[in-house]
């Protein structure tokens, strides 16, 4: 059984990655020699009253995307045909949060040209939220990082992790 | 979030809870009667016994409702056999019939008058069995005691006709003392309230998981489950820094099994009915059965705790209702969760 992650973001409230997207995730593991990168987007809900965040579905490589061992490049319209028709399907409550990809490293940290695309997004998305949510899918471990309005991105902790 | 769950609670409770017999209420009127029906046979029964009997050997008898319509813990049956305990305490010293087995005769032959109804011999009682095609079942046990026994104790009339001679015995028991125990052991209202809910969900859990299982052997007793709350459960209904009420039925919940799981992980559950016989409930449980017991409380004790965690109600919801079953709501996502004014744009995206 997959388990549900909680991280603390910097405004304190709690970021919760539902287990059945960890579990959706670690399909895309490039757990072999020869596995390509993959990637999508992640979408979430903000919670009434307490402001928490969760992230409960993702989209998934398309044929219009690239992969490669080591690169995954993402195409546009397919991708934001979801985030539109889950927007509306959910009377306006799904909405887009970030990105993810994998990684052929056990415990992954953002390249370059991962973190010169988040900080692109940032100024060119248009958000919903005040930062974008971006995690990468190690061989062994999945990391989250967030990238705010003045482009600085922050590794996020899991809650477990503090006690 | 807790206020969510709190309300979800509420409504599970009143679908499952059964309330009082003899509260005058609509849903009770038909097993009420059933029961009326039953107890106006007996005496019947008893007065034409009497007119052959001198006026100081008069039989007679006190009843009241026990088990959990006594205790207020009952709940509707999801296989609809609704249940009802009667306690029949006879004017009778038990020296004067060695033979308990007489004693449960005339019961049995009291209530075996009427064609539409089947009256089985149990070893601790006489059960009436309603069941009609199209109907809801029910069956009504009657335990059958002397209370006049010279040594001031009660005693509950055991075995079958057909029993062997060590199992056609009385047996020291209290019909009140089980129910007593458990409404006094909290004072406070809001306390005693919440226990008995936790002792309800208890019950709920146990008739959704076992449903394969046979009662008493696979499957846990409802009185098994009440003596575990008994000793386990600790009441979560006040705010612990401004000590106002604040009823966290999730919490307590959680809490009852997370001490039944602790007090079992190197050994058996092993739960001795707190007043006389004082015997163990789960006697009847095969090893390979109690692993299974033991398995099941595991698992709901990890969604009840990560239903405790989860910051998401509707999540929150969908993990207990896989425990408790589907008369525990699922509160709705959207309900929960802040509309955006439009969809977020994104862009293509490159990552390595
Ligand atoms: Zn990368």
């Amino acid at each position: 059984m997959c388990k549900t992650l909680r991280y603390i973001l910097p405004n304190d409230k709690i970021l919760q990655i539902n287990s059945n997207v960890i579990r959706d995730l670690s399909k895309f593991k490039q757990s072999t020699t020869t596995s390509n990168e993959s990637g999508g987007i992640l979408l979430g809900r903000i919670l009434k009253n307490t402001n928490h965040l969760v992230i409960d579905e993702i989209t998934t490589p398309t044929q219009y995307d690239i992969q490669r061992r080591n690169y995954f490049k993402r195409s546009k319209r397919p991708h934001q045909k979801i985030i539109n028709k889950r927007w509306k399907e959910s009377n306006q409550t799904q909405n887009y949060f970030g990105e993810w990809h994998t990684h052929a490293e056990e415990n992954p940290s953002p390249s370059n040209t991962d973190l010169n695309d988040w900080k692109k997004r940032v100024i060119r998305d248009k958000l919903n939220l005040d930062f974008l949510i971006s995690m990468i899918v190690g061989i062994k471990q999945t990391n989250v990082w967030i990238t705010d309005r003045d482009c600085k991105t922050f590794k996020l902790i899991l809650t477990n992790d503090i006690g | 979030m807790n206020v969510q769950i709190e309300k979800c609670f509420k409504t599970f409770h009143d679908r499952i809870k059964i309330s009082d017999l003899d509260r005058k209420e609509q849903s009770n009127m038909v097993l009420r009667e059933k029961r009326d029906l039953l107890l106006e046979d007996l005496k019947l029964y008893f007065r034409k016994k009497n007119v052959t009997r001198k006026s100081d050997e008069h039989l007679n008898f006190d009843y009241f409702n026990q088990g959990s319509y006594g205790m207020y813990t009952g709940i509707k049956p999801i296989d609809g056999d609704f249940d009802i305990d009667v306690a029949i305490v006879l004017n009778i010293d038990k020296t004067d019939y060695p033979n308990p087995t007489t004693v449960k005769k005339w019961i049995f032959e009291a209530l075996n008058a009427k064609n539409n109804r089947t009256v089985l011999w149990k070893k601790p009682c006489i059960t009436v069995q309603y069941t009609k095609a199209g109907e809801e079942k029910y069956h009504v046990d009657f335990a059958i005691y002397a209370g006049a026994n010279q040594d001031g104790h009660c005693y509950l009339a055991r075995g079958k006709e057909t029993s062997i001679p060590k199992e056609k015995r009385w047996e020291e028991s209290y019909p009140k003392a089980l129910k007593e125990k458990i409404n006094e052991k909290f004072i406070n209202d809001e306390e005693r309230h919440q226990f008995k809910r936790i002792i309800k969900y208890l019950k709920r859990w146990k008739d959704e998981k076992f449903k394969q299982e046979n009662s008493g052997t696979g499957k846990p007793t409802g009185i098994a489950l009440t003596a575990l709350a008994f000793n386990h459960f600790s009441p979560h209904v006040r705010d612990f820094f401004t000590n106002e009420t604040k009823i966290n039925d999730l919490t307590a919940l959680t809490k009852t099994v997370e001490s039944i799981n602790i007090s079992s992980i190197w050994s058996e559950i092993n739960i001795q009915l707190p007043v006389p016989p004082y015997n163990n409930l789960f006697k009847d449980m095969t090893s390979i059965q109690m692993e299974k017991f033991k398995e099941k409380l595991s698992k709901l004790k990890l969604n009840l705790e990560e239903a405790q965690k989860n910051v998401d109600p509707h999540e929150a919801s969908k993990l207990i209702q896989q425990v408790l079953g589907n008369d525990f709501p699922i509160i709705d996502k959207e309900d929960v969760s802040k509309k955006s004014p439009k969809p977020s744009i994104t862009h293509s995206g490159e990552s390595a």
